[in-house]
């Protein structure tokens, strides 16, 4: 368990010996500065955006491609889009198997095997749940135990068939709907990334969508460590909780900032669990790195749910994973776990 | 419509509308409405008023067999009306009218809808030769613009009943003449403007009379296409194009390729039949002696939509800008403007023209109307804009409802592409990682479950179907009864008539610069008087 440690954000600079690889790449006080130039469209409801460093050929023409591929991908994947395949999955998989796009058929494989790996921390056939919640598109409400204990029999990713050779799915059971909406920003910025290395041969660059996954190439000039991203407290934005370095990897963040609602006096956010039914309690934010988005942003959304020693437990078999997370009692300690370069 | 609207904001304004019409019927203000779960769904029939068919279905013949004739066969139900007999002058449409349109699905052709029978459908190539058949009930005309009066008062004359597709004439003395004959012979004239015959416009209609969207002083109509792209030749098609005429320079509907084999039957012929070329025959749509440009073709259902989001009222003055700017000699090059901005205004519902015949002379509603062939970025549609709240109606396919924002609330970003450079201090952050899920909505864009889908699956109906569905229902009661009893279809002479003179009264005021005021007396098909500037056709009604 290496670079594991245990820190509050109060009493950083005690801890901060710690942090072994921070410690070895100290700021330069002589790094230059870094401009960039970003390309930012409205798209999966949120803003995406391309950065470049200054001076990349093209790098405007790059980006609109590069937005053009997220918006193909938002008509695919968004339930918000009638004709949209998943939609059409969602409406045909539980009568027959439904013959997917190969890239969505890899997705959807993916965040299977996630499932999985996070013993359903992560659960895209979950739409349902969302939906009782009124998360989908209001109003909010609190469902019943009885509704939701209901519900909860419905749906799995272990009822998704999958076969590979006909790349095809069937929904073993009728009422799934797949909600792609903790993996589907990821995926789009792994379609990108992959674009941008193979098709442009550029190798340095950041792409985010909504700043909550992000995926970054190889470190601008100057910027050895990796592309610098500032984690924030969740409700005091101006309260930074750290620096991490990306490099080659992804990022994803939670945090049940926004879309939360207040009943009796209760605060519930908008991240359910999928195994209680309920939404997830005890973390404010929770920050993954990974090799690929695809499993940053579904691994963030997995541990925010799961909590800090399930975040333990996963990096200890997954070494290319790191994982911050802030608890939500500001009495316990920034958890910072796996392979991670961060500051303080 | 709609440009900076995302995929959720989209889905809520329909939800919106939705919302609110339910709200509407339960109060019994909506007659119906199909959309939405949860109120009772009653059928376009019963909610424009007509039934299952009495009797067998109405025999008809289909004059003008090109594009829209082609999505007309597509939609129409034989049950109500079964097209017996065919007629086209162009060997092309009358071979794609029965084998349909690979590239289309909307035409699907008579093989593959009548399967067998088709082969007993009747072909011709002159009009007046089906007019002389009398097994032919009614006909219904999708020829060039410039042939409908024609068509449609000898159609009336040899006692069949008519269905013209819009605009329903070249002028407006050819429309007045139309109703005339309509009445001397005891026909029934209907006009195929299809937002009549639309559940969608009839139920935005309604929601915007309960007032839910304040005080409405503007619409805003516009249909944008891109017709700048280069024109592509199909690899293999059918029929070789004709080397004789110039070819498309840019892909544009109204700008086809000519056949060889509409070259060869027709370039004698084709002036029997009115037109001074094959060309002119092929592209009528871009000269002013057999089209109306883009304000008859596209304008006048939009206008027609507008006056009835107003009650179906009509307008009191116009006036525009047009012009020929984008094409020329050698590209795509035509007769009429490409690209016509016109703006009218209406009477609103206090007004004394208005909905409501009120007092008020200054309760205007300035309606904007816009069409051109160089950019594509908006959806076609009607966005109604009032006090309270906006509602857009986008491509005949959807309603969305809107509340004025609060000014306290955030507004929404545009659909827009944003370049900015930053620069930062070596090792600080570029950029601040955050959750962010966005107001409102769900948990992302491709988040929630597949009910988003609103009436996914099969889409709305444009009121084609619903359109010649009632046109042989009426014809069915109208043989049957004593005339004046059966309701006339929605779209008849002196409601399309309207129609005609917005649009071509635009075109008018654009050609000679001018604000028109609009004449009760032009609307009163009794009346001789037209606007000035209703110029003598080449090819006469009659």
């Amino acid at each position: 368990m290496d670079r594991r440690n245990l820190i509050s954000p109060a009493n950083i600079s005690h801890n901060a010996g710690l942090i072994s690889s921070a410690l070895n790449s100290v700021l330069n006080p002589n790094t230059s500065e870094l401009s960039l130039i970003h390309i930012k469209r409205r798209a999966m409801a949120t803003d995406f955006e391309v950065s470049f460093p200054l001076g990349t050929k093209d790098a405007v023409l790059m980006a609109e491609e590069c937005l053009d591929l997220i918006n193909m991908l938002e008509n695919q994947l968004s339930v918000y889009i009638e004709k949209s395949e998943m939609v059409r999955i969602n409406q045909n998989a539980a009568k027959s198997p439904v013959k997917v796009e190969p890239h969505l058929f890899n997705l959807l494989q993916k965040a299977k095997h996630l499932s999985h790996e996070t013993s359903r921390g992560f659960d895209i056939t979950s739409g349902k749940l969302v939906k009782l919640w009124g998360f989908f598109k209001g109003p909010k409400r609190v469902p019943s135990d009885s509704e939701i204990s209901n519900i909860l029999s419905t749906f799995g990713s272990e009822s998704l068939i999958l076969d590979l050779d006909k790349k095809s799915v069937f929904f073993n059971k009728p009422e799934i709907e797949i909600n792609l909406g903790a993996i589907g920003k990821g995926f789009a910025l792994d379609r990108v990334k992959k674009h941008i290395i193979n098709k442009f041969g550029i190798s340095s660059f950041m792409i985010h969508g909504g700043k909550s996954s992000i995926v970054c190439g190889d470190s601008p000039i100057d910027q050895p460590k990796g592309w610098p991203i500032a984690i924030n407290h969740p409700w005091q934005p101006n309260h930074r909780i750290a620096i991490i370095f990306l490099k080659n990897r992804a990022l994803g963040i939670s945090a049940a900032t926004y879309n939360n609602f207040e009943f009796n006096g209760i605060k519930y956010g908008h991240i359910l669990n999928p195994i209680t039914g309920y939404p997830a309690k005890g973390v404010a934010t929770c920050v993954v790195a990974a090799p690929d988005a695809t499993s940053a942003d579904a691994l963030s959304t997995a541990f925010f749910v799961l909590g800090i020693n399930a975040a333990i437990q996963y990096c200890e078999n997954h070494k290319e994973t790191g994982i911050l997370i802030l608890p939500e009692n500001e009495k316990e300690q920034v958890l910072v776990v796996g392979n991670l370069v961060v500051e303080f | 419509m709609a440009m900076d609207l995302t995929a959720e904001q989209k889905e809520q304004g329909k939800s919106n509308f939705q919302n609110v019409s339910q709200e509407l019927s339960r109060r019994g203000f909506l007659k119906g409405l199909s959309a939405g779960a949860g109120v009772a769904a009653i059928t376009p029939a019963v909610y424009f008023g007509y039934k299952s068919m009495e009797g067998n279905p109405v025999r008809a013949a289909l004059i003008g067999c090109g594009d829209e004739g082609g999505i007309l066969v597509g939609a129409h139900n034989p049950e109500y009306l079964k097209f017996t007999a065919i007629c086209d002058i162009r060997p092309y449409n009358r071979d794609r009218i029965m084998e349909g349109d690979p590239k289309v699905p909307l035409r699907p052709g008579f093989k593959k809808l009548y399967g067998a029978e088709s082969k007993d459908i009747k072909v011709f190539t002159d009009y007046k030769k089906v007019l002389e058949d009398k097994s032919i009930e009614a006909v219904v005309i999708a020829t060039p613009l410039c042939n409908h009066a024609r068509i449609a008062i000898d159609a009336m004359k040899a006692g069949k009943h008519v269905l013209c597709e819009k605009l329903m004439a070249w002028n407006v003395s050819q429309c007045k003449e139309m109703i005339k004959v309509s009445k001397e012979t005891q026909k029934i004239l209907s006009i195929g403007h299809q937002r009549h015959y639309s559940m969608l416009y009839s139920h935005a209609f309604e929601v915007l009379k309960s007032g839910v969207i304040g005080d409405v002083k503007h619409i805003r109509a516009l249909w944008h296409r891109n017709n700048s792209w280069p024109f592509v030749a199909d690899a293999a098609p059918k029929f070789p194009i004709a080397k004789e005429y110039p070819a498309p320079k840019y892909r544009d509907g109204w700008y086809p390729p000519i056949y060889q084999v509409d070259h060869d039957e027709l370039k004698e012929q084709s002036k029997m039949f009115g037109f001074k070329s094959v060309e002119e025959l092929v592209r009528w749509r871009l000269y002013n002696e057999t089209g109306g440009g883009l304000m008859a073709e596209l304008g006048s259902h939009q206008l027609d939509a507008c006056s009835i989001f107003l009650g179906k009222v009509h307008p009191l003055s116009v006036s525009g800008v047009g012009g020929k700017i984008f094409y020329g000699t050698d590209r795509n090059d035509r007769d009429s403007d490409d690209s016509v901005f016109v703006t009218f205004e209406f009477p609103g519902p206090n007004h004394p023209k208005g909905m409501n015949q009120g007092s008020d002379k200054d309760d205007i509603v300035v309606v904007t109307y816009s069409s051109l062939n160089t950019n594509g970025f908006e959806q076609y549609g009607e966005c109604v804009m009032g006090s309270r709240g906006t509602m857009i109606v986008e491509a005949e396919q959807s309603v969305m409802l809107y509340n004025e924002k609060d000014p306290s609330k955030k507004s929404t970003d545009p659909k827009s592409t944003s370049i900015s450079v930053t620069t930062t201090p070596g090792n600080k952050p570029v950029l601040d990682a955050s959750s962010t899920w966005g107001p409102g909505g769900g948990p992302s864009a491709v988040g929630g479950g597949a009910a988003a889908a609103t009436g996914a699956g099969t889409p709305v109906s444009r009121g084609y179907k619903e359109e010649m569905e009632d046109f042989a229902y009426k014809i069915r009661v109208w043989d049957k009864s004593s005339k004046a009893e059966v309701d006339m279809p929605r779209c008849h002479g002196r409601v399309a008539m309207a129609d005609a003179i917005i649009a071509l009264t635009s075109n008018i005021a654009m050609k000679k610069k001018q604000r028109i005021d609009f004449k009760e007396s032009w609307f009163d098909p009794t009346s001789a008087e037209v606007p000035d500037g209703d110029t003598v056709p080449r090819i006469p009604a009659v």
